[in-house]
């Protein structure tokens, strides 16, 4: 225990003998699977424990209330932008609080309605599953992500088995542990985000270190699959435009 | 016991891409059987997994027509529905569309009942899936130049359903599961590399071209089916009012 506390020390200080010791160790994407799990439940768990004591509370109308009267502040800035003489733009705004109320209201009720096992059992379960689908979720993007830049990274001349690249990559998640404190108000997104940062320049040494890159093909790699997406999206969205420039001169002829 | 164990100790190795599994199913005396076999086991506790989550679930929501109610209830309070009542052919195709879209809701909501059907769809699907891919892969891998029988690539492809392992979580209620199948692409590049000896580069498009060709099918007969289940589907609706 005290060489894999060591050893993930050394990985958070980019120690490339740390990365190397990683990337060799029997059924390294076993070790990366659970890591990554392990940390993005961690991560989450604080998250988890709020939503669960918060979803134990019935959502009461004063709740509600508040919910309402927030949303009215925020309206009363807009507001102060427009005409607020404008007797058409005085019925559109009593139209939509009224219909934001109705929508609260459906909220109110539905928390209200009961189900077939114990309300503390039942938002026990709904807590559980969020925490864990979201943890999982990691899973996803690890190999979403990893598998384009495993693809650009032997195109770029990388050498190195796919279980041991995905086994490395996997320790991203460490420094994201600090997403841990996400909940608390003003120092928690920043710590989170330090630790989004801190899991990139992670990700980008494992992804060196597993395929054997220099520094430049590493970034390359990196950045590839997102610059593929990026362009991918410009030009799915011409060719929306240029449809529905195509059906909408059709319409008019 | 020992026998149930067995197809889990192979999936495990192949979930975290070990070629000592995908070999073993390759070199295996009868890799269809075995990979058969594997599935199936697999198939079967994922349907028990997915009806003990679905039962978990539907006790732990409200019931599906409480919340309808609830939300036309209160849609009722809303403005615009005034104008929705004042003309009836409005107001009719309204309540069509309205009792349409909760009839999907219903279909797709978690019950005992749905999830008991999992015991067939789950094992029937995993198998269906396999021996398309399995097939359509062993095509483009002998095409690119593959070495391998269908009988070792049916056996090898078998362990890409590894990844279905892990939707077991799901007998916990709320519990969804995404990426699961980059990572079965993954298992299958694996296993075509294990039994073919392709180049990484052959392999990978051995990989990917069967399921472009499943796409390509898909996307034409979601084609045919609007055209033919549209008509159909909006009888159906329609016939709720």
């Amino acid at each position: 225990m005290n060489g894999l506390l060591t050893t993930l020390r050394d990985i958070l200080f980019l120690n490339t003998s740390a990365y190397e010791q990683w990337r060799e160790a029997p059924q390294a994407m076993k070790r990366g699977f659970l890591l990554l799990i392990i940390c993005a439940l961690l991560a989450g768990s604080l998250n988890f424990i709020m939503t669960f004591r918060s979803n134990l509370r019935p959502f009461t109308q004063d709740q509600a209330n508040q919910i309402e009267e927030e949303f009215m502040q925020g309206m009363q800035v807009w507001q102060a932008g427009v005409n607020q003489q404008d007797p058409a733009m005085q019925v559109f705004m009593d139209q939509f609080i009224t219909n934001f109320r109705a929508g609260i209201n459906i909220g109110v009720e539905i928390d209200a309605l009961p189900s077939p096992l114990p309300r503390g059992l039942a938002r026990l379960l709904q807590s559980l599953g969020g925490w864990i689908t979201r943890g999982f979720g990691q899973v996803s993007l690890w190999l979403g992500y990893g598998i384009w830049v495993l693809l650009f990274a032997r195109l770029l001349g990388g050498q190195g088995r796919m279980d041991r690249f995905f086994g490395t990559t996997a320790l991203y998640a460490v420094p994201n542990l600090l997403g841990l404190f996400n909940p608390v108000p003003a120092v928690g997104p920043l710590m989170a985000f330090i630790g989004t940062l801190w899991g990139i320049l992670v990700y980008g040494k494992a992804v060196q270190v597993s395929q054997q890159l220099t520094t430049g093909r590493t970034i390359a790699a990196m950045l590839l699959p997102l610059a593929l997406a990026f362009v991918l999206a410009i030009v799915l969205s011409m060719i929306f435009f240029v449809l529905l420039a195509i059906s909408a001169s059709a319409g008019q002829g | 016991m020992q026998t149930i164990k067995r197809p889990f100790a192979l999936l495990w190795d192949a979930l975290f891409l070990q070629r000592p599994a995908y070999a073993h199913m390759r070199d295996d005396d009868n890799p269809f059987v075995e990979g058969l076999f594997v599935l199936a086991v697999l198939g079967i506790v994922l349907g028990v997994a997915g009806l003990i989550g679905g039962s978990l679930e539907w006790a732990s929501s409200p019931n599906i027509n409480a919340i309808r109610d609830t939300v036309f209830a209160n849609l009722q309070k809303m403005t615009w529905w005034p104008m929705v009542e004042q003309n009836p052919d409005i107001h009719s195709g309204w309540l069509r569309l309205w009792d349409g879209i909760w009839r999907v809701v219903a279909t797709m909501t978690p019950t005992p009942a749905n999830s008991l059907l999992g015991l067939v769809t789950r094992p029937l699907g995993l198998i269906l899936g396999w021996l398309v891919y399995g097939v359509l892969a062993l095509l483009f891998a002998r095409l690119l130049g593959g070495r391998g029988t269908l009988n070792q690539t049916l056996g090898a492809t078998a362990l890409a359903a590894a990844p279905q392992m892990l939707t077991l979580l799901t007998v916990l209620p709320f519990v969804t599961l995404a990426g699961l199948g980059v990572w079965s692409l993954l298992c299958n590049y694996m296993a075509l590399r294990t039994v073919h000896g392709l180049s990484w580069q052959r392999t990978l498009w051995a990989a990917l071209l069967p399921g472009a060709v499943l796409l390509l099918l898909a996307v034409l007969l979601g084609f045919v089916a609007a055209s033919v289940a549209g008509p159909l589907f909006s009888s159906w609706v329609g016939g709720v009012s």
